[in-house]
C-alpha cells in the first residue's frame, strides 16, 4: 500500500495503463494529417493572392513590396506585424498599405515555437539583437526588406530558431520602426516561448511567442536595457534626448521598472533605484542591468551612472545599494544603449566587471581591467587585464569562462580574466567603420552567441565549445 | 519521391504503434474518459504527421501537443473552476490512497498555474528529463527545476502533506 501521506507520489508512480487505438485509427489520423497539410498549402496560396490583390489596387506601394518579399510568397514579410498591433501604429501611417488602399491587409501571425513557424525569414534580414531561452530556441530582431518598401510602413522583423541558430524561420514583429529618437525598437529578449519584449527605445510585449505584440506605456521615458528571469522582466527607463539611432545618448536619469512576465503594468522597483544620475548630474550616462536567475529565485544587479552598484531579488520587492563605488562607472553608452566603460556580467556565483580606459589616439586600443566579485558586488578584486587591441562592447561570464566582444574580435579567458586569447577575429565582410562584434552572450558554459557590429552581414556567430571556436550562421531561410 | 513517402509512412506507422497506447493511456488518466483520450491522442498524432518532415523530436512534439490539448479540454469542461473550488472546500482527505483519489490529484494538477502544470506533466508524468522538458518548453533548465519544485510543493500543500 502507498504511504498514506503521499498521494502525489502514489499518483505519479502508478503505471499508466495503455489504451489501444480502435481499429482504423492510424488510417484516419493519416487522412486528417493530409487534409491539414493541404489546408496549410491553400492558406499560403491565399496569402499570396491577398498581397497581389493589394498590389493591383496600390501599385506604387505594393510593387516593391512583392520584390522585397521575394518570389516564394512568404507569410511573414519584412515589416509584417500582428493584426492586434496595427491600430496603435497605423495612425501615423503615411506609406502604410492599409492607409493608402483602404483595404485591410493583415499578415498571418507567426510565433516562436519549438517546431518553427513554417514561414520563411524576410529577405535582407539585418539583426541588431539576439536572445536565447535555452539550448535550442532563440530569436533575432532587426530590419529587413528594403526601407520604405515593406509589408507595412515599417521594416522591423523577427526571426526564430529552434536549433541554436543553424536554421531560422519568420516570426511576427512589432509594428514600429528602427530606433529614431524616442521611437522604434532594436533589442529583443524572450523569457520562454510565450513571453517576450522588444525594446530600445520603445517597449513592446508579446505573450504568444511573437504572434501578437502590444506597445507598453513607458511614461515618455526610453527603455535602454531589459532583462528577464524567473517570472518577471526588469527594465531601465531613462530620460534621454538623443536623436536618430542614438536613442540612448544624452540620457540624464535612469530608473528601474519591473513587470510580471505574464503581463501587467510596469511599476517602479522599490528602493534607491529611481532617478539615478551621474555624480555630477551631467549627460552622456548609461546604466547596466544583469539578472542572475537561479532555482532559488535569483538576484538582479544594476550598475548606476554614478558607479554605485544596487541589487535585489527578482520578485518585485525592494532593491538596496551594496557598493557606492564599484571599480568603474558605466560612462557614455555604446551601441544598443549599453555602457562603454564598465561592462558587467555574471552568474549566481560571481560577477565580472570589465573597466575600459579612454581610447588610444589611433582609436583602436584601450586598456581593459577585469575585476571580479564573489560576494554579490560588496567587494571586488583584480582578475587580470584583457588585450588592449579593440574597443570592448560586451562581456559574458559563466563560471571561470569570460568572453569579451570587441571591435577587433572575440577574446576568451578560461581562468576568470587572468589570461586571454583571440578566438574570433572581426568578420572579414564587415563594412569599414563597423568592425568586430557588438554583443556576446553565453547561454551555458559551452554554448554562446555573438552578433557582428555590422548588421549587413546578416549573421550571428555561434559557439558550442565554450567560446574556443565560432561559426557564422546566416539569418535567412534555406 | 515515392520511396521517400513509403519510408516516411512506415516510420510514422511504427511510431504510432509504439506510442499511441501509452499516450492515450496517459491522456486518459488526465481526462478520465476513454473517448476523450482517443480524441486527444488522435489529434496529437494528426498534428504530428502534418509536420512530420520538419520535426527533429517527434516524441517530444507529440506530448507537447497532447499536453496543450488536455489543457484546452480542461478549460472547456470547466474543471479548472471546480478544482479551485475543491481546493478551498477543505474537505477532509481519505487517509489511505486508492484509485478514486486520482480525481483529487488530477483536479489539483488542473488547478496549477499553466507554467507549472506543463513542466509537471511532462517531467513527472510523461517521464521526460529536465533537459528535455527545458528544450520542449523553451525555458532554462534551472527555471524548469524551480517550476517542478514549486508545483510539487503546491500540490503537497493542497493535500496537507509535508514537503520534502
Amino acid at each position: 500500500m502507498s504511504d498514506p501521506r503521499n498521494s502525489i507520489d502514489a499518483w505519479l508512480n502508478a503505471e499508466v495503463e495503455p489504451l489501444a487505438p480502435p481499429p482504423g485509427t492510424f488510417e484516419r489520423v493519416r487522412r486528417r494529417a493530409r487534409r491539414h497539410k493541404a489546408n496549410r498549402a491553400l492558406m499560403s496560396a491565399a496569402g499570396v493572392v491577398i498581397v497581389i490583390a493589394a498590389a493591383v489596387a496600390v501599385p506604387r506601394v505594393a510593387g516593391p513590396l512583392l520584390q522585397g518579399r521575394g518570389q516564394a510568397g512568404p507569410s511573414v514579410a519584412a515589416g509584417a506585424a500582428s493584426p492586434s498591433a496595427q491600430p496603435q501604429a497605423t495612425g501615423q501611417g503615411n506609406g502604410s498599405l492599409n492607409a493608402n488602399s483602404g483595404t485591410k491587409v493583415t499578415p498571418p501571425t507567426s510565433s516562436l515555437s519549438p517546431g518553427g513557424s513554417g514561414n520563411p525569414v524576410p529577405a535582407n534580414f539585418q539583426p541588431t539583437s539576439v536572445t536565447f531561452i535555452g539550448p535550442h530556441i532563440g530569436a533575432v530582431i532587426g530590419q529587413a526588406g528594403t526601407p520604405g518598401h515593406c509589408a507595412t510602413a515599417y521594416c522591423t522583423s523577427l526571426a526564430g530558431t529552434s536549433d541554436y541558430g543553424t536554421s531560422w524561420y519568420g516570426v511576427s514583429a512589432p509594428l514600429t520602426g528602427p530606433p529614431s529618437g524616442a521611437l522604434g525598437v532594436s533589442q529583443i529578449r524572450f523569457l520562454d516561448v510565450h513571453d517576450g519584449w522588444a525594446f530600445g527605445p520603445q517597449l513592446w510585449v508579446t505573450h504568444d511567442g511573437g504572434g501578437h505584440w502590444t506597445q507598453e506605456q513607458t511614461y515618455g521615458l526610453r527603455v535602454t536595457d531589459l532583462e528577464t528571469a524567473g517570472d518577471r522582466a526588469f527594465a531601465v527607463f531613462a530620460t534621454c534626448t538623443g536623436d536618430g539611432p542614438g536613442y540612448a545618448a544624452d540620457c540624464t536619469s535612469f530608473s528601474l521598472y519591473t513587470s510580471p512576465a505574464s503581463g501587467g503594468q510596469w511599476q517602479p522597483v522599490p528602493g534607491p533605484v529611481a532617478n539615478l544620475q551621474t555624480a555630477s548630474g551631467g549627460a552622456a550616462a548609461s546604466a547596466s542591468l544583469v539578472l542572475t536567475g537561479d532555482p532559488s529565485g535569483g538576484t538582479g544587479y544594476l550598475l548606476s551612472p554614478s558607479g554605485a552598484l544596487l541589487r535585489g531579488p527578482l520578485n518585485g520587492t525592494a532593491w538596496t545599494a551594496v557598493n557606492q563605488a564599484a571599480p568603474c562607472a558605466p560612462g557614455a553608452p555604446g551601441a544598443g544603449g549599453q555602457p562603454a566603460t564598465a561592462l558587467l556580467a555574471g552568474d549566481p556565483a560571481r560577477l565580472v566587471l570589465v573597466c575600459t580606459s579612454a581610447t588610444s589616439a589611433a582609436g583602436d586600443t584601450q586598456n581593459k581591467t577585469v575585476t571580479e566579485s564573489t560576494n554579490g558586488g560588496v567587494s571586488w578584486s583584480g582578475g587580470g587585464t584583457a588585450p588592449p587591441a579593440g574597443l570592448a562592447t560586451s562581456v559574458s561570464a559563466q563560471g571561470q569562462v569570460v568572453v569579451l566582444a570587441t571591435d577587433a574580435g572575440i577574446y576568451l579567458s578560461g581562468n576568470g580574466g587572468g589570461s586571454w586569447r583571440l578566438t574570433q577575429p572581426s568578420p572579414a565582410g564587415a563594412v569599414a567603420g563597423v568592425p568586430g562584434f557588438s554583443y556576446v552572450g553565453m547561454t551555458s558554459p559551452a554554448d554562446g552567441v555573438a552578433l557582428p557590429a555590422d548588421p549587413g552581414l546578416h549573421e550571428v556567430f555561434i559557439t558550442t565549445d565554450g567560446g574556443s571556436t565560432w561559426r557564422p550562421h546566416l539569418v535567412s531561410s534555406p | 519521391m515515392a520511396r521517400l513517402r513509403t519510408v516516411d509512412r512506415n516510420a510514422a506507422e511504427e511510431l504510432f504503434n509504439a506510442s499511441y497506447p501509452r499516450l492515450a493511456g496517459w491522456v486518459r488518466r488526465l481526462v478520465d474518459d476513454d473517448d476523450t483520450a482517443h480524441e486527444i491522442a488522435s489529434e496529437a498524432f494528426t498534428r504530428l504527421l502534418a509536420r512530420w518532415s520538419s520535426l527533429d523530436s517527434p516524441q517530444s512534439y507529440l506530448y507537447m501537443i497532447a499536453t496543450n490539448l488536455v489543457r484546452d479540454h480542461w478549460r472547456k469542461s470547466g474543471r479548472e473552476r471546480r478544482a479551485i473550488r475543491s481546493l478551498t472546500a477543505a474537505a477532509p482527505l481519505d487517509p489511505t490512497y486508492h484509485p478514486v483519489q486520482d480525481v483529487d490529484v488530477r483536479a489539483l494538477i488542473e488547478a496549477l498555474p499553466a507554467r507549472l502544470r506543463s513542466a509537471f506533466l511532462l517531467h513527472y508524468y510523461a517521464g521526460f528529463g529536465v533537459r528535455e522538458v527545458a528544450a520542449m518548453l523553451g525555458r532554462p533548465e534551472g527555471t524548469v527545476k524551480a517550476d517542478l519544485h514549486h508545483a510539487r510543493a503546491r500540490l503537497k500543500a493542497a493535500l496537507g502533506e509535508p514537503d520534502e
